[in-house]
């Protein structure tokens, strides 16, 4: 019971931190999905690491885990920094189908690897060896540090004026360039902030699991952290946290209860709430989409 | 294999006109319109399982039935759409209809699984029944094939003729260029945007039909698909003509590497062509500098 709490307040600590990434993204006007790849590349370039130290234990316990962080952030790192010049070359929406594009080929390309465990997956084990659920509560307390500090600079940043600057960038960019603002520049370097935040988080996320697998990080996962920080409102950093605690819980709970709502005459076939909660799910965005502000016209 | 290559192309080039018109009238990705594709799909699969069960057409007059019904159902599905979510958007925020698009994708994947679900339980992926129609061949093509290179050809050529030709594509051009102006000169303009949505949705059900008959129907097979037709839209400059030569280019060569290097390599070098291509030239290949953009 206690390992399950654990794991609900790192899920939640996880999809807040790239929720946030992903507003911080959205509020300076782009539209990326490649935060679930950026988690992949962060899981999996800690993950070879742990696996390296376990075949050949030069850097055991602590060391191990500190050396998988800063592989996730170097990895992060070059990845965001290649992405990056892809993402504020193109426009617009256009953004969120080329990064999509792009979580699609980094599953493929995992899926392909040996190396990696291909699409079953990669498993560590002797990370430092402590109590399962000392260890859960543990890296959930690192997760939840790590947001708070997020939303601290967040919210400090937005204090300081950068708010109202990428308010500007996001609603007319051409505005803030005539006034003097290098917006390529700006979105380049919180593109890949945010990209080695997600790649840090990914690395948390294969630390707590022990297990990366490619379908963890799809096209859906993609999306979800994109809704997550939709939800709410988008100034404050709140939101997002909102967004990625509520989406991740509660169908985490419609799990729960066993209930069954029969389809037709034969009671056998029966689809449970947990099947239909992909429909609500998207009743819900589409539902997000008509409480949207009204458009600005600068 | 050149053939498959081939019908691939045509399958994009397809859903690449749907994206085209989407994103010209309401400058909107339109995330749903590769679930109007599967959707055109299911209601394929269902003609030719309802002929097939009561003794109805069936072979390649089936088979014609099912591409008809599944442009019929893709057209009602994408005007419904338009009209239903995206219209009530237009002057909120750029991420509403965003949203709206990423939801209306959903649900209808959702339903499609759904609707599979309550036909028959077990796996949600289904195989055309064809009967004879797979087994007649024409020129080496199989009837799948002939006929998903005919609706290609018609297609674009009935697309062009509404778009050069009518007052209807005079009327959408200028959508295009300029939503608010036309307004002001009280033309009918949504009932000009939810039709191109239609047409665009009728091309994308046909041809989604043709798609699962070839390989196979899932409530997910839309998804890549339209994603790559949409960065076919965007390489071919957004233009319609653009965004068909783009489909058709980015599905040719996906057929082609698919039989050379297999499905996973296919996805990976295909991402990184559009991508390079993306880099080097964001305003797409066949923009010409025009300010048109149907």
């Amino acid at each position: 019971m206690m390992q399950l709490a654990a794991s609900y307040v790192f899920f939640c600590a996880f999809y807040s931190i790239l929720a946030l990434s992903a507003a911080v993204l959205i509020r300076c006007g782009v539209l990326s999905l490649a935060h679930s790849a950026m988690a992949a590349v962060g899981a999996y370039a800690s993950i070879s690491i742990w696996l390296y130290s376990n075949s050949a234990p030069v850097v055991p316990g602590l060391g191990s885990v500190v050396l998988g962080f800063i592989a996730a952030f170097l990895a992060g790192a070059v990845v965001a920094i290649v992405l990056g010049i892809l993402v504020v070359r193109i426009e617009g929406d256009a953004v969120l189908v080329a990064t999509l594009l792009f979580v699609e080929a980094c599953r493929r390309l995992i899926e392909m690897s040996d190396h990696l465990g291909g699409s079953v997956g990669v498993a560590v084990r002797s990370l430092p060896d402590i109590d399962a659920s000392t260890r859960s509560w543990l890296i959930g307390a690192v997760a939840c540090a790590g947001l708070l500090f997020l939303v601290s600079a967040f919210l400090y940043l937005c204090r300081s004026g950068v708010g109202s600057i990428l308010d500007t960038i996001r609603h007319n960019a051409e505005i803030a360039e005539a006034a003097g603002f290098n917006v390529r520049k700006i979105r380049y370097v919180l593109f890949v902030v945010c990209g080695i935040v997600a790649a840090m988080a990914g690395s948390l996320y294969a630390l707590f699991t022990q297990y990366v697998a490619p379908s963890a990080f799809g096209w859906d996962s993609a999306i979800l952290i994109f809704v997550m920080a939709l939800v709410g409102e988008k100034k404050s950093a709140w939101g997002a946290i909102l967004g990625g605690c509520v989406l991740y819980i509660v169908p985490q709970f419609l799990r729960l209860p066993d209930w069954r709502i029969p389809l037709g005459l034969n009671s056998l076939n029966a689809i449970s709430v947990a099947e239909v909660w992909p429909l609500i799910y998207a009743v819900i965005i589409m539902g997000m989409a008509r409480a949207q502000p009204q458009a600005r016209h600068e | 294999m050149l053939s498959a290559a081939f019908l691939i192309g045509a399958t994009f080039a397809l859903l690449a006109v749907g994206y085209s018109v989407a994103y010209s009238s309401m400058n909107m990705v339109n995330f749903a319109h590769g679930e109007v594709f599967m959707s055109g799909g299911l209601a394929g699969y269902f003609v030719l399982e309802l002929g097939r069960n009561s003794g109805g057409p069936h072979g390649v007059i089936g088979f014609v039935i099912a591409v008809a019904t599944g442009g019929i159902v893709g057209a009602l599905i994408a005007f419904a759409l338009q009209r239903l979510v995206y219209r009530p958007l237009l002057h909120r925020d750029r991420l509403s209809l965003v949203l709206a698009a990423l939801g209306a994708s959903l649900f209808l994947q959702q339903m499609g699984l759904l609707l599979l679900r309550l036909q028959g339980s077990g796996s949600s992926e289904r195989t055309m029944n064809l009967g004879d129609a797979d087994r007649i061949q024409v020129l080496g093509l199989t009837t799948v094939e002939c006929i998903g290179l005919f609706l290609l050809i018609a297609s674009v050529c009935v697309v062009a003729w509404l778009i050069e030709m009518t007052r209807f594509g005079i009327r959408l051009r200028a959508i295009a260029f300029s939503v608010d102006a036309l307004r002001r000169l009280k033309q009918p303009v949504d009932v000009n945007i939810g039709l191109a949505f239609a047409l665009g949705g009728f091309v994308a059900g046909a041809a989604g039909v043709v798609y699962a008959a070839q390989y196979s129907l899932s409530p997910f097979m839309g998804f890549t698909p339209g994603i790559k037709a949409f960065l076919a839209c965007i390489v071919g400059g957004r233009s319609i003509y653009g965004a068909v030569l783009g489909g058709f280019a980015i599905g040719v060569t996906e057929g082609l590497l698919s039989g050379w290097l297999g499905s996973a390599w296919r996805d990976v070098i295909t991402a990184a062509l559009i991508m390079g291509v993306l880099v080097a030239k964001p305003e797409g290949l066949y923009s010409f500098g025009k300010p048109r953009t149907l």
